[in-house]
């Protein structure tokens, strides 16, 4: 009897265990991208339709998503001069139902321009803005920033290769697991 | 039973090695809305770059929708900063800080990394440049100065990595 009692506790206990936990793990994902296939976009500023082309075609090549230009979309990717410090800025808005009907991207030329000569002194600008733009692509993509720790992982981390533009093993993962194929 | 019972174990065994496997990759960044890429910046090029170093509080907040690029706008927040104490720079008395992202809370005090911007605003270096104030410490996520404070033992450490350099 005793024995039954102890297995039934080992049994629900395990049980609340295994749904707590297994729904925390797919709670990873950030809530305000735009699409996990068809994401067109406009752009603005000098250079801004290479960059926005090369960012996209990684995405393209990579996770077989369709980017690219239309000139009817609201999205916009931008490559401004922003006093800020950032780099690049993703911006969801406005929200229909709790989904995102458009968004825009803005790269920083003086930020990127001041990192670029300082940290990576053998690349060039563009592969830098590349780099920034195809992150921010991953956010309308449903991917979140990942913080420091994360190393070279995940074109979503801070610590990244900014040479490599190209989306790691663990984006296109995530973006797979998302769409659920 | 004990079919259900193991079946359950290795369930639990499995969503733990998911968590352990997320956490090690995947540490989310608390901004819910609009997301950043920052350089990333360690204490000495902090330091370095800052106009200014200060611990500061929140006085007064507003918020505005300014255009930021063509048809799309940005919400900011001007933060006036009442400076508690200047560790580096020869700020005014209370400064304004701009930000696009992760606003600060008014009346909590933070450690800040500013730099002037040509608008006469001042800006964070990074997002790690905003240093909270929580339950008597400082919460530091510094790449290589991660820890937590007391004012007096930050004030301390600042000063000693700002000697060194």
């Amino acid at each position: 009897m005793k024995k039954l009692i102890s297995l039934k506790l080992i049994t629900i206990f395990s049980a609340i265990l295994f749904f707590t936990l297994s729904s925390t793990a797919f709670a990873k994902y950030y809530s305000y991208g735009y699409s996990l296939d068809v994401i067109g976009y406009i752009y603005q500023g000098t250079n801004a339709e290479y960059i926005s082309t090369q960012a996209s075609q990684n995405w393209n090549n990579a996770a077989k998503t369709r980017i690219g230009y239309g000139p009817n979309s609201k999205n916009l990717i931008a490559h401004n001069e922003y006093p800020d410090s950032w780099l690049g800025l993703y911006r969801p808005s406005p929200y229909v139902s709790g989904n995102v009907t458009q968004f825009s991207i803005s790269i920083n030329k003086r930020t990127l321009a001041d990192y670029q000569k300082r940290e990576y002194p053998n690349s060039t600008y563009n592969t830098l803005a590349i780099n920034t733009a195809t992150h921010e692509l991953g956010h309308a993509l449903f991917l979140s920033d990942l913080a420091d720790g994360s190393g070279d992982k995940s074109i979503m981390s801070y610590e990244r290769d900014r040479t490599n533009s190209i989306p790691r093993k663990q984006d296109v993962d995530e973006i797979k697991s998302m769409r659920g194929y | 039973m004990i079919a259900l019972t193991l079946f359950f174990t290795i369930g639990s065994i499995f969503s733990i090695n998911i968590i352990y496997q997320y956490n090690n990759q995947s540490k989310v960044h608390p901004s819910p809305i609009a997301h950043a890429d920052w350089p990333e910046l360690d204490i000495n090029e902090l330091i370095n770059d800052a106009d200014v170093i200060a611990i500061v509080q929140s006085t007064k907040q507003e918020f505005k929708e300014e255009p930021i690029d063509d048809g799309h706008f940005l919400e900011r927040q001007y933060s006036d900063l009442d400076i508690k104490k200047v560790l580096k720079g020869n700020p005014d008395t209370e400064i304004v800080l701009n930000q696009a992202i992760d606003y600060i809370k008014k009346n909590e005090k933070y450690l800040v990394f500013l730099r002037k911007g040509e608008d006469g605003y001042y800006y964070e270096l990074t997002d790690d440049a905003i240093v909270p104030y929580e339950e008597g410490k400082y919460i530091s996520e510094i790449k290589d100065f991660t820890d937590e404070f007391k004012e007096e033992e930050l004030i301390n450490e600042i000063n000693k990595q700002m000697v060194d350099l």
